[in-house]
């Protein structure tokens, strides 16, 4: 599997703490500022292996990027991992039923965040 | 929190003031006080704002933070971008009020009750003004590191009939900060 990895947040300075632990990990980074814009690169990109999204965001949220990114099965294959600052069971709970494969909150641990992305991006 | 049903003034309030020494303390500044203070009145002097609103069940308000640019640019993480870019403050005063707020509903769903965020909105200026609802319920207080100080506000409206409830135990499922969960 590709080891290029789409990371998914409003806030530019997130995108570059998640960029940096990654790239020096050795993956390839894509950016995208909202969930509107993560659905449309995955849409366009087949080379993402790995997605890692925030929850809160403007235009579309984590959680309805990732039911539409699920919904009808063409992307079953495809990890995302939730980033945010919430760590509320029942979005959890959703976030996993909607095909989530992890969930992190923030602040992340970059060593904490290389390791899930090596087991879910292998 | 006080762990028992009571007709809370603010409870959000209360659990953003929990929050404020870890969040500060996570990127790399200490709380030296939190004091209650005066409505904000904006000067001559940048200020740099980021306000995020919740909605819970029976109460809904906002949580606002109004700060200088430079203590902001000195609690921006080292991403190699220069923390003195006004976008990179902004986005990043953003980011406080949303990991602040994030902390304090945690605090809250272990207790039993939840509420939904905005993402923030964020301004810069000078002579900047928040206008809360005004209810008795807006609280105001000055956050002192040593080096800085900034200003938070909370403004909390419940429905005439909201009781706080906190669950007997607190819900141990709760994800803490920098958690990892795989499923």
């Amino acid at each position: 599997m590709s080891k290029t990895v789409l990371i998914v947040d409003d806030s530019s300075t997130v995108r570059q703490q998640v960029s940096m632990a990654l790239s020096q990990a050795g993956f390839e980074v894509l950016e995208a500022v909202d969930g509107l814009d993560g659905a449309e690169k995955i849409e366009t990109n087949p080379s993402i292996g790995l997605v890692i999204c925030d929850v809160n965001m403007p235009r579309m949220s984590g959680i309805e990027m990732l039911n539409r990114i699920k919904d009808g099965g063409k992307h079953d294959g495809l990890p995302i991992v939730m980033l945010t600052t919430e760590g509320d069971p029942g979005l959890i709970a959703a976030a996993k039923k909607a095909g989530a494969k992890g969930w992190i909150v923030k602040p992340f641990k970059p060593d904490l965040l290389v390791a899930a992305a090596n087991k879910l991006a292998a | 929190m006080a762990n028992h049903s009571t007709q809370a003034a603010n409870p959000v309030l209360e659990a953003v003031l929990e929050s404020v020494s870890g969040l500060l303390s996570e990127y790399g500044s200490t709380l030296d006080q939190c004091t209650p203070c005066s409505p904000f009145l904006g000067g001559p002097s940048p200020t740099v704002s980021a306000i995020v609103g919740f909605t819970g069940e029976a109460f809904k308000g906002s949580l606002a933070l109004l700060a200088p640019p430079r203590m902001i640019a000195d609690l921006v993480p080292d991403t190699g971008c220069d923390p003195t870019d006004v976008e990179i403050i902004r986005d990043w005063i953003g980011e406080l009020a949303n990991q602040l707020l994030g902390r304090a509903k945690n605090k809250m769903v272990r207790l039993g009750a939840s509420f939904s965020m905005s993402p923030p909105t964020t301004i810069v200026g000078t002579n900047l003004d928040i206008v809360s609802s005004g209810t008795a319920s807006t609280g105001w207080y000055r956050v002192s590191t040593s080096t800085s100080q900034m200003f938070l506000m909370c403004d909390f409206r419940g429905s005439k009939d909201f009781v706080l409830r906190p669950r007997e135990e607190p819900d141990d499922n709760v994800a803490d900060e920098g958690e990892v969960m795989l499923f």
